[in-house]
Protein backbone atom coordinates (compact mmCIF):
# COMPACT_ATOMS: atom_id res chain seq x y z
CA UNK A 1 0.00 0.00 0.00
CA UNK A 2 1.28 3.44 -1.18
CA UNK A 3 -0.42 6.66 -0.72
CA UNK A 4 -0.06 9.42 -3.45
CA UNK A 5 -0.63 13.20 -3.07
CA UNK A 6 -0.77 15.27 -5.87
CA UNK A 7 0.72 18.86 -4.72
CA UNK A 8 -0.76 20.50 -7.20
CA UNK A 9 -4.25 19.90 -5.58
CA UNK A 10 -3.45 19.79 -2.04
CA UNK A 11 -4.46 22.64 -0.19
CA UNK A 12 -3.78 21.89 3.01
CA UNK A 13 -7.13 21.65 4.46
CA UNK A 14 -6.27 18.51 6.48
CA UNK A 15 -9.11 16.35 6.69
CA UNK A 16 -5.95 13.94 5.43
CA UNK A 17 -5.08 14.51 9.07
CA UNK A 18 -8.07 14.09 10.65
CA UNK A 19 -9.29 10.34 9.10
CA UNK A 20 -5.50 8.94 9.05
CA UNK A 21 -3.46 11.14 12.08
CA UNK A 22 -0.75 8.14 11.98
CA UNK A 23 -0.29 8.84 7.96
CA UNK A 24 -0.63 12.63 7.41
CA UNK A 25 0.40 15.81 8.70
CA UNK A 26 -0.26 19.42 7.67
CA UNK A 27 2.65 22.46 6.87
CA UNK A 28 0.76 24.72 8.55
CA UNK A 29 2.78 27.47 7.18
CA UNK A 30 3.19 26.26 3.60
CA UNK A 31 -1.16 24.92 3.65
CA UNK A 32 0.44 21.41 2.44
CA UNK A 33 -0.49 17.89 2.81
CA UNK A 34 3.03 16.12 4.84
CA UNK A 35 3.20 12.67 4.32
CA UNK A 36 4.34 11.01 7.50
CA UNK A 37 4.21 7.48 6.20
CA UNK A 38 4.57 6.57 2.56
CA UNK A 39 3.69 3.02 2.60
CA UNK A 40 1.91 2.66 5.85
CA UNK A 41 0.85 -0.82 7.44
CA UNK A 42 -2.01 -2.51 6.62
CA UNK A 43 -3.71 -1.28 10.02
CA UNK A 44 -4.21 1.92 8.24
CA UNK A 45 -5.68 0.88 5.30
CA UNK A 46 -9.37 1.70 6.29
CA UNK A 47 -8.15 5.22 7.99
CA UNK A 48 -6.33 6.21 4.77
CA UNK A 49 -9.40 5.14 2.25
CA UNK A 50 -11.45 7.71 4.42
CA UNK A 51 -8.49 9.89 4.14
CA UNK A 52 -9.04 9.82 -0.02
CA UNK A 53 -12.36 9.79 -0.41
CA UNK A 54 -12.52 12.72 2.05
CA UNK A 55 -10.06 14.70 0.22
CA UNK A 56 -11.99 18.01 -0.50
CA UNK A 57 -9.69 18.52 -3.84
CA UNK A 58 -9.46 15.05 -4.51
CA UNK A 59 -5.56 14.87 -4.10
CA UNK A 60 -4.79 11.64 -2.74
CA UNK A 61 -4.12 8.34 -4.06
CA UNK A 62 -4.03 4.62 -2.65
CA UNK A 63 -2.23 2.25 -4.73
CA UNK A 64 -1.61 -0.86 -3.64
CA UNK B 1 -7.10 62.60 3.60
CA UNK B 2 -7.34 59.68 1.78
CA UNK B 3 -9.91 59.22 -1.58
CA UNK B 4 -12.10 56.34 -2.21
CA UNK B 5 -10.42 53.01 -2.50
CA UNK B 6 -10.07 51.19 -5.74
CA UNK B 7 -12.38 48.09 -5.23
CA UNK B 8 -9.78 44.94 -5.53
CA UNK B 9 -10.72 43.23 -8.75
CA UNK B 10 -13.59 40.71 -8.81
CA UNK B 11 -11.38 37.48 -10.19
CA UNK B 12 -6.67 37.23 -9.90
CA UNK B 13 -7.14 36.16 -13.93
CA UNK B 14 -7.84 37.76 -16.80
CA UNK B 15 -11.83 38.55 -18.09
CA UNK B 16 -10.71 36.91 -21.55
CA UNK B 17 -9.09 33.35 -21.55
CA UNK B 18 -7.19 32.31 -24.82
CA UNK B 19 -10.03 30.05 -27.14
CA UNK B 20 -12.64 30.07 -29.05
CA UNK B 21 -15.87 32.16 -28.74
CA UNK B 22 -19.40 32.12 -30.22
CA UNK B 23 -19.79 35.53 -32.08
CA UNK B 24 -23.24 34.92 -34.00
CA UNK B 25 -25.40 32.53 -35.74
CA UNK B 26 -23.70 31.52 -38.92
CA UNK B 27 -27.38 32.65 -40.06
CA UNK B 28 -27.58 35.80 -39.13
CA UNK B 29 -24.38 37.23 -40.83
CA UNK B 30 -25.54 36.80 -44.69
CA UNK B 31 -23.08 37.29 -47.40
CA UNK B 32 -22.51 41.14 -47.68
CA UNK B 33 -23.67 41.66 -44.04
CA UNK B 34 -21.40 43.52 -41.76
CA UNK B 35 -21.78 43.88 -38.25
CA UNK B 36 -20.28 46.39 -35.41
CA UNK B 37 -19.34 44.03 -31.91
CA UNK B 38 -18.05 44.76 -29.04
CA UNK B 39 -16.39 41.83 -26.86
CA UNK B 40 -13.12 41.18 -25.27
CA UNK B 41 -13.55 44.77 -24.14
CA UNK B 42 -12.45 45.81 -28.06
CA UNK B 43 -14.62 47.00 -30.83
CA UNK B 44 -14.79 43.95 -33.54
CA UNK B 45 -16.61 44.17 -36.94
CA UNK B 46 -17.92 41.32 -38.44
CA UNK B 47 -18.66 40.55 -42.04
CA UNK B 48 -19.62 38.20 -44.98
CA UNK B 49 -17.53 38.11 -47.95
CA UNK B 50 -18.95 37.77 -51.45
CA UNK B 51 -16.86 35.10 -51.23
CA UNK B 52 -18.86 33.12 -48.28
CA UNK B 53 -16.30 33.41 -45.91
CA UNK B 54 -16.92 35.22 -42.56
CA UNK B 55 -14.33 37.39 -41.41
CA UNK B 56 -13.87 39.58 -37.75
CA UNK B 57 -11.02 42.23 -37.82
CA UNK B 58 -10.46 44.58 -34.80
CA UNK B 59 -12.81 47.11 -36.02
CA UNK B 60 -10.73 50.58 -35.89
CA UNK B 61 -9.15 51.56 -39.59
CA UNK B 62 -5.66 51.89 -39.04
CA UNK B 63 -5.40 54.68 -40.80
CA UNK B 64 -7.69 57.75 -39.02
CA UNK B 65 -9.68 55.40 -36.79
CA UNK B 66 -12.98 54.99 -38.40
CA UNK B 67 -15.34 52.04 -37.21
CA UNK B 68 -15.17 49.31 -40.14
CA UNK B 69 -18.62 48.41 -39.06
CA UNK B 70 -20.47 51.36 -38.87
CA UNK B 71 -20.72 52.52 -42.58
CA UNK B 72 -18.09 49.85 -44.18
CA UNK B 73 -18.73 47.63 -47.06
CA UNK B 74 -17.96 44.64 -48.06
CA UNK B 75 -16.30 44.13 -51.43
CA UNK B 76 -14.80 41.08 -52.81
CA UNK B 77 -13.59 38.75 -49.92
CA UNK B 78 -12.82 42.46 -47.84
CA UNK B 79 -14.43 45.70 -46.70
CA UNK B 80 -13.82 49.49 -47.37
CA UNK B 81 -13.66 52.05 -44.82
CA UNK B 82 -16.30 54.20 -44.83
CA UNK B 83 -14.47 57.20 -43.76
CA UNK B 84 -11.44 57.17 -46.77
CA UNK B 85 -12.40 54.62 -48.77
CA UNK B 86 -9.44 52.58 -47.58
CA UNK B 87 -10.06 48.97 -48.75
CA UNK B 88 -9.14 45.54 -46.98
CA UNK B 89 -8.76 42.09 -47.78
CA UNK B 90 -9.94 39.25 -46.77
CA UNK B 91 -7.06 38.47 -44.59
CA UNK B 92 -7.03 42.04 -43.03
CA UNK B 93 -3.88 43.81 -45.98
CA UNK B 94 -4.78 46.89 -46.98
CA UNK B 95 -4.85 46.50 -51.12
CA UNK B 96 -6.31 49.95 -52.38
CA UNK B 97 -6.32 53.67 -51.24
CA UNK B 98 -8.39 55.52 -53.48
CA UNK B 99 -6.24 58.29 -55.78
CA UNK B 100 -3.54 56.81 -54.73
CA UNK B 101 -1.15 55.12 -57.46
CA UNK B 102 1.11 52.78 -55.05
CA UNK B 103 -0.59 51.12 -52.01
CA UNK B 104 1.61 51.68 -48.99
CA UNK B 105 2.89 47.94 -47.99
CA UNK B 106 2.48 46.32 -44.39
CA UNK B 107 -0.66 48.32 -43.28
CA UNK B 108 -3.13 45.99 -42.10
CA UNK B 109 -6.77 45.60 -39.99
CA UNK B 110 -6.05 42.91 -37.19
CA UNK B 111 -7.83 39.89 -38.39
CA UNK B 112 -9.06 37.02 -36.09
CA UNK B 113 -9.11 33.11 -36.84
CA UNK B 114 -12.67 32.71 -37.75
CA UNK B 115 -14.10 29.07 -37.36
CA UNK B 116 -17.70 28.41 -39.14
CA UNK B 117 -19.00 25.05 -37.46
CA UNK B 118 -22.16 24.14 -35.98
CA UNK B 119 -24.06 26.54 -37.66
CA UNK B 120 -22.35 29.78 -35.22
CA UNK B 121 -19.21 31.77 -36.39
CA UNK B 122 -16.50 31.35 -34.00
CA UNK B 123 -13.37 33.73 -33.19
CA UNK B 124 -10.33 32.91 -31.83
CA UNK B 125 -8.71 35.15 -29.04
CA UNK B 126 -5.52 34.58 -27.71
CA UNK B 127 -3.27 36.73 -25.28
CA UNK B 128 -0.28 36.18 -26.80
CA UNK B 129 -2.05 36.47 -30.31
CA UNK B 130 -0.99 32.86 -30.56
CA UNK B 131 -2.48 30.96 -33.42
CA UNK B 132 -5.84 28.40 -32.49
CA UNK B 133 -3.91 25.01 -30.99
CA UNK B 134 -7.73 22.92 -30.92
CA UNK B 135 -11.17 22.95 -32.61
CA UNK B 136 -14.45 23.67 -31.76
CA UNK B 137 -15.75 20.32 -32.26
CA UNK B 138 -18.66 19.37 -34.79
CA UNK B 139 -21.70 18.07 -32.72
CA UNK B 140 -24.40 17.78 -35.35
CA UNK B 141 -23.13 15.38 -38.41
CA UNK B 142 -25.81 16.10 -40.97
CA UNK B 143 -27.11 19.33 -40.39
CA UNK B 144 -30.77 19.02 -42.55
CA UNK B 145 -32.19 16.38 -39.73
CA UNK B 146 -32.04 19.08 -37.03
CA UNK B 147 -34.47 21.74 -35.68
CA UNK B 148 -33.15 25.21 -36.74
CA UNK B 149 -30.99 26.93 -33.70
CA UNK B 150 -33.54 28.48 -31.09
CA UNK B 151 -31.49 31.18 -29.55
CA UNK B 152 -31.77 32.99 -26.09
CA UNK B 153 -29.64 35.84 -25.38
CA UNK B 154 -28.45 37.03 -21.70
CA UNK B 155 -26.31 38.86 -20.14
CA UNK B 156 -24.69 38.42 -16.91
CA UNK B 157 -22.04 39.96 -14.36
CA UNK B 158 -19.62 36.80 -14.44
CA UNK B 159 -16.65 35.68 -15.14
CA UNK B 160 -17.01 32.58 -17.53
CA UNK B 161 -14.57 30.63 -15.05
CA UNK B 162 -17.19 31.23 -13.08
CA UNK B 163 -20.05 30.05 -15.25
CA UNK B 164 -19.21 26.52 -16.33
CA UNK B 165 -17.54 25.61 -13.25
CA UNK B 166 -21.66 24.55 -12.38
CA UNK B 167 -21.29 22.05 -15.10
CA UNK B 168 -19.33 19.78 -12.54
CA UNK B 169 -20.85 21.13 -9.26
CA UNK B 170 -23.07 18.49 -8.57
CA UNK B 171 -24.11 19.61 -5.27
CA UNK B 172 -26.05 22.62 -6.90
CA UNK B 173 -27.93 21.09 -9.55
CA UNK B 174 -30.05 19.82 -5.90
CA UNK B 175 -30.15 22.63 -4.05
CA UNK B 176 -30.48 25.61 -6.97
CA UNK B 177 -32.28 23.74 -9.49
CA UNK B 178 -34.55 21.34 -7.37
CA UNK B 179 -33.47 18.63 -9.36
CA UNK B 180 -33.72 15.33 -8.09
CA UNK B 181 -30.93 12.39 -7.22
CA UNK B 182 -30.53 9.61 -9.53
CA UNK B 183 -31.42 6.61 -8.47
CA UNK B 184 -28.07 5.36 -9.31
CA UNK B 185 -24.84 7.60 -9.48
CA UNK B 186 -23.11 8.12 -12.37
CA UNK B 187 -20.82 11.26 -12.62
CA UNK B 188 -17.89 11.56 -14.79
CA UNK B 189 -15.63 14.19 -15.55
CA UNK B 190 -12.83 13.59 -17.89
CA UNK B 191 -10.19 16.63 -18.74
CA UNK B 192 -8.73 15.53 -22.64
CA UNK B 193 -6.48 19.02 -23.22
CA UNK B 194 -8.25 21.74 -24.17
CA UNK B 195 -11.72 19.72 -23.70
CA UNK B 196 -13.61 18.56 -20.42
CA UNK B 197 -16.21 16.00 -20.79
CA UNK B 198 -19.42 15.71 -18.10
CA UNK B 199 -21.26 12.34 -18.15
CA UNK B 200 -23.59 12.47 -15.45
CA UNK B 201 -27.09 11.09 -15.23
CA UNK B 202 -29.79 13.61 -14.28
CA UNK B 203 -33.36 12.89 -13.20
CA UNK B 204 -36.01 15.08 -14.95
CA UNK B 205 -39.20 15.54 -12.80
CA UNK B 206 -40.64 17.92 -15.57
CA UNK B 207 -42.66 15.27 -17.73
CA UNK B 208 -43.86 13.06 -14.67
CA UNK B 209 -43.33 13.42 -10.74
CA UNK B 210 -42.10 9.91 -10.75
CA UNK B 211 -39.18 11.68 -13.09
CA UNK B 212 -37.39 10.28 -15.65
CA UNK B 213 -33.43 9.68 -16.21
CA UNK B 214 -31.95 10.72 -18.83
CA UNK B 215 -27.94 10.46 -19.89
CA UNK B 216 -26.56 13.84 -20.18
CA UNK B 217 -22.78 14.42 -21.45
CA UNK B 218 -21.34 18.06 -21.44
CA UNK B 219 -18.42 19.30 -23.18
CA UNK B 220 -16.59 22.40 -23.07
CA UNK B 221 -14.58 23.09 -26.02
CA UNK B 222 -12.13 25.50 -24.30
CA UNK B 223 -13.59 28.55 -22.33
CA UNK B 224 -15.85 30.02 -24.64
CA UNK B 225 -18.59 26.70 -25.67
CA UNK B 226 -20.23 24.20 -23.38
CA UNK B 227 -22.52 22.11 -25.41
CA UNK B 228 -25.03 19.64 -23.60
CA UNK B 229 -26.18 16.90 -25.46
CA UNK B 230 -29.11 14.01 -24.27
CA UNK B 231 -29.38 11.50 -26.75
CA UNK B 232 -31.75 9.08 -26.23
CA UNK B 233 -33.67 6.56 -28.03
CA UNK B 234 -35.27 8.75 -30.58
CA UNK B 235 -34.79 12.05 -28.71
CA UNK B 236 -31.39 13.59 -29.40
CA UNK B 237 -31.49 17.02 -28.13
CA UNK B 238 -28.42 19.73 -27.75
CA UNK B 239 -27.76 22.90 -25.84
CA UNK B 240 -25.88 24.79 -27.17
CA UNK B 241 -23.98 27.39 -24.93
CA UNK B 242 -21.78 30.64 -26.03
CA UNK B 243 -20.45 32.56 -23.24
CA UNK B 244 -18.29 35.09 -24.61
CA UNK B 245 -16.89 38.21 -22.20
CA UNK B 246 -17.90 41.49 -23.20
CA UNK B 247 -15.26 43.53 -21.30
CA UNK B 248 -14.04 42.89 -17.71
CA UNK B 249 -17.25 42.74 -16.09
CA UNK B 250 -20.07 41.45 -17.89
CA UNK B 251 -20.74 38.49 -20.25
CA UNK B 252 -22.79 37.64 -22.88
CA UNK B 253 -24.44 33.96 -22.55
CA UNK B 254 -26.44 32.50 -25.36
CA UNK B 255 -28.47 29.65 -24.64
CA UNK B 256 -29.21 27.96 -28.31
CA UNK B 257 -31.26 24.81 -28.32
CA UNK B 258 -31.78 22.25 -31.18
CA UNK B 259 -33.13 18.48 -31.81
CA UNK B 260 -33.38 16.08 -34.32
CA UNK B 261 -36.72 16.29 -35.77
CA UNK B 262 -38.82 13.25 -34.33
CA UNK B 263 -41.42 11.54 -36.81
CA UNK B 264 -44.44 13.46 -35.54
CA UNK B 265 -43.83 17.53 -35.96
CA UNK B 266 -46.31 18.38 -32.70
CA UNK B 267 -44.56 16.11 -30.82
CA UNK B 268 -40.96 17.82 -31.83
CA UNK B 269 -42.44 21.04 -31.10
CA UNK B 270 -43.93 20.29 -27.77
CA UNK B 271 -41.01 18.81 -26.65
CA UNK B 272 -38.74 21.83 -28.14
CA UNK B 273 -40.66 24.13 -25.81
CA UNK B 274 -40.42 21.75 -23.18
CA UNK B 275 -36.44 22.19 -23.08
CA UNK B 276 -36.84 25.85 -23.86
CA UNK B 277 -38.90 26.61 -21.21
CA UNK B 278 -36.68 23.67 -18.06
CA UNK B 279 -33.38 25.47 -19.90
CA UNK B 280 -34.43 28.90 -19.32
CA UNK B 281 -35.84 28.22 -15.66
CA UNK B 282 -32.61 26.73 -14.57
CA UNK B 283 -30.12 29.41 -16.25
CA UNK B 284 -32.37 32.26 -14.36
CA UNK B 285 -32.18 30.17 -11.16
CA UNK B 286 -28.13 30.42 -11.67
CA UNK B 287 -27.47 33.85 -12.69
CA UNK B 288 -28.32 35.93 -8.78
CA UNK B 289 -25.60 33.24 -7.39
CA UNK B 290 -23.00 34.00 -10.32
CA UNK B 291 -24.02 38.01 -10.40
CA UNK B 292 -22.83 37.96 -6.57
CA UNK B 293 -20.75 34.90 -5.66
CA UNK B 294 -16.65 35.65 -4.68
CA UNK B 295 -14.06 34.05 -6.27
CA UNK B 296 -12.39 32.08 -3.32
CA UNK B 297 -8.70 30.56 -4.34
CA UNK B 298 -9.37 28.05 -1.51
CA UNK B 299 -13.09 26.81 -1.48
CA UNK B 300 -14.32 25.05 1.63
CA UNK B 301 -15.04 21.58 -0.76
CA UNK B 302 -16.27 18.05 0.58
CA UNK B 303 -16.60 15.13 -0.74
CA UNK B 304 -20.13 16.09 -2.48
CA UNK B 305 -19.19 18.55 -4.10
CA UNK B 306 -17.30 17.81 -7.94
CA UNK B 307 -13.67 17.99 -8.76
CA UNK B 308 -13.44 21.90 -8.40
CA UNK B 309 -10.04 22.22 -7.91
CA UNK B 310 -9.00 20.06 -10.72
CA UNK B 311 -11.48 21.82 -12.62
CA UNK B 312 -9.47 24.89 -12.17
CA UNK B 313 -6.32 23.27 -12.82
CA UNK B 314 -7.63 22.09 -16.21
CA UNK B 315 -8.89 25.85 -16.88
CA UNK B 316 -5.13 27.02 -16.14
CA UNK B 317 -4.05 26.43 -19.79
CA UNK B 318 -5.93 29.23 -20.77
CA UNK B 319 -4.55 32.16 -19.06
CA UNK B 320 -1.02 32.57 -21.24
CA UNK B 321 -1.41 36.47 -20.52
CA UNK B 322 -1.68 35.43 -16.26
CA UNK B 323 1.43 34.73 -14.23
CA UNK B 324 -0.54 33.24 -11.20
CA UNK B 325 -1.84 30.35 -13.64
CA UNK B 326 2.33 29.72 -13.88
CA UNK B 327 2.78 30.46 -10.22
CA UNK B 328 0.27 28.20 -9.37
CA UNK B 329 0.93 25.27 -10.87
CA UNK B 330 5.24 25.76 -10.21
CA UNK B 331 7.27 24.55 -7.15
CA UNK B 332 4.95 22.35 -5.51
Amino acid sequence: MRVRVDFDLCQGHGACKSEAPAVFGVDEREHLVIVLQEEPPEAERENVKRAVKYCPTFALKLED
Amino acid sequence: MSGPRAAAPRYPFPATPDGWYGLCLASELARGEVKALSYFGRELVAFRGEDGGCRVFDAHCPHLGAHLGVGGRVEGDGIRCPFHGWRFDGAGCLVEVPRLARTPKGIRAHAHPVQERNGFVHVWVHAQGAPPDYDVKDFLGEPSQWLPWNANTYRVRVHVQDMTENILDRAHFLHVHDMQPPDVERFEVRFEGPYMVVEQLLKVTALSARGVEVLSRTTNCGPGISVAEVHQGDLHMINYITQTPIDDEMTDVRLHFTMKRLGDDAATKAVAELNDRITQQQFRQDVPIWEHRAYLEKPRLTEVDGPVAQYRRWYRQFYSDWQGAAAAGEGR
